[in-house]
């Protein structure tokens, strides 16, 4: 193997490989990402057994060939290399030779024929998805996956197909057993993503495909295997393991008869909410909201510290309410509304209740109340 | 490089059994390996699981070239998972781990391998925690499960897997393989290896360990039947405290306690320690058949200890016990 690499190109690259390779595990070549070079380009993989990632960036190469070098280690030297381009050669024995200026690294690496056969890119078509409504849903949703480590079927994000008004959606549900957190997105293709199917998406990896909608413009390319959820973008892939659990069937619980309504500003409810969670009771976090009349009143008591509470104006006209809530709840709840005013809709004070933006139809959460005397 | 079905030597019923389960395609979903320690049982799995994994496998097993092979040698293959004791035992949390990885879809289209290795190890909780995955494990998904113990393991886990017993051996079959090894066969005397062969309790993997043991400890260990020299005692029993192999280590008593008992009732055939026969000739009549015999069995409670016993104090209690009326 011998190629050039521009130095900036190099570390680029290696930024978005390095953060996959895992660095405690029990396989030691998965601390390391696989470099091969082919006829005028270099590629990079790396993979923690969940998330694979692959970086491919056009080199001046002279000789292909692949190794196995240590992805964290190989970060490290670029990143202290001069400005300009860089030697990188393959030698005996799995070494990297790498020289800048004039510098000079030797990497000792591992045979490329002990990195795992990374999975291939799925056959269908790639369905384009514009990322910044992609990373907006998974905003609104991930804070509401299970944190349990029993419960795995929970750990993921439900991606399906969603139909309405004959437009089409893409819709993510995401569920810890307490409350619940719907959204959809405008992705006029996703017919060809999914299906009828439901796909379970492990958060770790979801969050990982935001960070790629994050980086710079374009449309994510996503396609799906049956193992695999793809993605792409300009010149980074990733592959994410779907998890092969069953969702709940999660619109069983969409409460129909909720005829109790409040219109909330949501930037002076989430502050009074905050203020009142600083004296709520660790763990559980319990608030009260009040409904009576045209005011909203948020309140907590712990045994161990105190008392607070705040008043706002809200629009409410049922009969008054007395209806307690993990406060965490919903401040993630309220943090997926983008609108000025949200609505709960209430049937009673033991019922789940849903919190949804005013007019936005793509976001609806439900929580569970908790009893509090 | 990893080995074959065939290369596992005096096992052929356990060998004919796993053959089977390839011939008729019919692999069960949890496989559980029991037997002496030392008898071959994990390197049987790992054959097996190899052969699973294989994406071009032989009569024999795996085929060792293809790219799952190569995988599976360097130990890095996706599909293989291992559960491992850390600290003596399998916690709940390595087996929340292994259920969390097996949620998610297997990474590449091979066969999934789980190997717990050794499962008597697993806490209550953690054997707990794997019974309904034993129950119905994902699909593809095959659990190989490794004991030196069965009783150690809860019945519930036991009547959940398929047995494949590991017998031990005739003392002539582990002398043979012990031959063949080639960190034994040549550098050892044949009286060596005959004689870690006869205290092995018919296992080649702790006669192997044995054959280290014999050499530095048997003399000592005649000397410690012999009077009780405090700082002798101390100096093995702490020996005993730091090393993990306390199993293996008491043999070497077992089978001069063994040979005492038996000379001391005037049988004189049968000896395990023939070169040591004078001194035990010497030491033998100081106490009476039924007390070696006893003593012979408190040596055998003890090597039988669980992990987290204190294995030094016994030690020590049993010496000091033997020698008490001196």
């Amino acid at each position: 193997m011998n190629f050039t690499v521009d130095r900036d190109q190099l570390i680029g690259m290696l930024t978005r490989v390095q953060g996959v390779a895992e660095r405690r595990h029990t396989m030691p070549v998965l601390s390391h990402a696989l470099l091969s070079v082919g006829k005028s380009e270099a590629t990079l993989v790396a993979s923690d057994l969940e998330i694979v990632v692959r970086c491919v960036q056009p080199v001046e190469a002279r000789e292909p060939g692949s190794v196995a070098v240590p992805a964290r280690k190989f970060f490290d030297i670029a990143k202290v290399l001069p400005k300009g381009p860089v030697a990188i050669s393959g030698k005996e024995g799995n070494c990297l030779d790498i020289s800048a200026g004039r510098g000079h690294f030797r990497l000792a690496g591992l045979p490329s024929q002990e990195f795992p056969e990374m999975p291939e890119k799925p056959k269908a078509a790639a369905v384009p998805v514009d990322s910044e409504v992609f990373r907006k849903m998974v905003d609104r949703v991930g804070p509401f996956t299970s944190m349990d480590e029993t419960r795995y079927h929970m750990a993921g994000i439900l991606m399906e197909k969603q139909e309405a008004g004959g437009k089409m959606f893409l819709r993510m549900v995401a569920t810890d057993g307490h409350r619940l957190a719907m959204a959809d997105g405008d992705v006029p293709m996703v017919e060809g993503l999914l299906g009828e199917r439901q796909a379970l998406i492990p958060k770790k990896g979801l969050m990982e495909i935001r960070k790629l909608a994050e980086g710079g413009p374009g449309a994510l390319d996503l396609s799906m295997s049956e193992k695999f959820l793809y993605t792409g973008k300009g010149d980074t892939e990733l592959w994410v393991r779907l998890l092969d659990a069953e969702f709940p069937p999660y619109r069983q619980v969409m409460p129909k008869d909720n005829q109790l309504t409040a219109h909330i500003p949501r930037e002076e409810f989430t502050e009074a909410l905050r203020r009142v969670l600083v004296m709520a009771p660790e763990k559980v976090h319990s608030v009260k909201l009040s409904f009576s009349g045209k005011q909203l009143e948020v309140s907590t008591a712990g045994p161990e510290h105190g008392e607070a509470s705040d008043l706002l104006g809200v629009e409410y006209s049922g009969p008054p309410i007395k209806i307690g809530f993990n406060g965490r709840y919903l401040l993630d709840a309220f943090s997926g509304v983008s609108e000025a005013t949200a609505r709960i809709e209430m049937k009673d004070d033991v019922s789940q209740v849903i919190v949804r933006p005013e007019e936005d139809k793509g976001f609806l959460a439900i929580i569970m109340p908790m009893r509090i005397f | 490089m990893v080995g074959r079905l065939s290369s596992l030597r005096g096992q052929d019923g356990a060998v004919a059994l796993l053959r089977r389960y390839f011939e008729t395609g019919n692999v069960p979903a949890g496989l559980l390996f029991h037997g002496e320690e030392g008898t071959g049982k994990e390197k049987a799995a790992v054959a097996f699981l190899a052969a699973l994994l294989c994406r071009d496998r032989k009569e024999d097993g795996a085929c060792g070239e293809c790219p799952d092979c190569r995988l599976l040698s360097s130990g890095a293959h996706p599909n293989l998972l291992r559960v491992e004791p850390e600290n003596h035992f399998i916690q709940i949390a390595d087996i929340r781990g292994l259920k969390e990885e097996l949620s998610l879809k297997a990474f590449s289209d091979r066969p999934r391998g789980v190997l717990v290795c050794p499962a008597d190890r697993m806490t209550l909780q953690a054997a707990n925690a794997l019974l309904k995955t034993l129950e119905e494990p994902p699909p593809a998904t095959h659990l190989l499960l490794v004991a030196h113990r069965l009783s150690w393991l809860p019945p519930t886990i036991v009547s959940r897997c398929q047995k494949i017993p590991f017998r031990t051996m005739p003392a002539e079959t582990v002398e043979d393989i012990l031959g063949e090894l080639p960190e034994a066969g040549k550098r050892r005397s044949k009286a060596a290896l005959r004689a870690a062969a006869a205290c092995s309790g018919g296992s080649p993997g702790r006669a192997l360990l044995l054959l280290d043991e014999m050499e530095k400890s048997r003399e000592t260990w005649a000397g410690l039947f012999t009077r009780p020299d405090p700082a002798a005692v101390f100096a093995t029993s702490d020996g005993w405290r730091k090393s993990e192999a306390q199993e293996g280590q008491a043999a070497v008593p077992l089978a001069i306690v063994r040979d005492l008992a038996l000379l001391s009732s005037g049988e004189n055939a049968d000896i395990i320690n023939e070169d040591l026969r004078d001194v035990l000739c010497a030491i033998a009549p100081r106490k009476t058949p039924q007390e070696w015999t006893r003593a012979f069995r408190t040596l055998l409670t003890m090597s039988r200890l669980p992990p987290q016993a204190q294995k030094r104090l016994a030690l020590e209690a049993f010496l000091f016990d033997l020698h008490g009326k001196d």
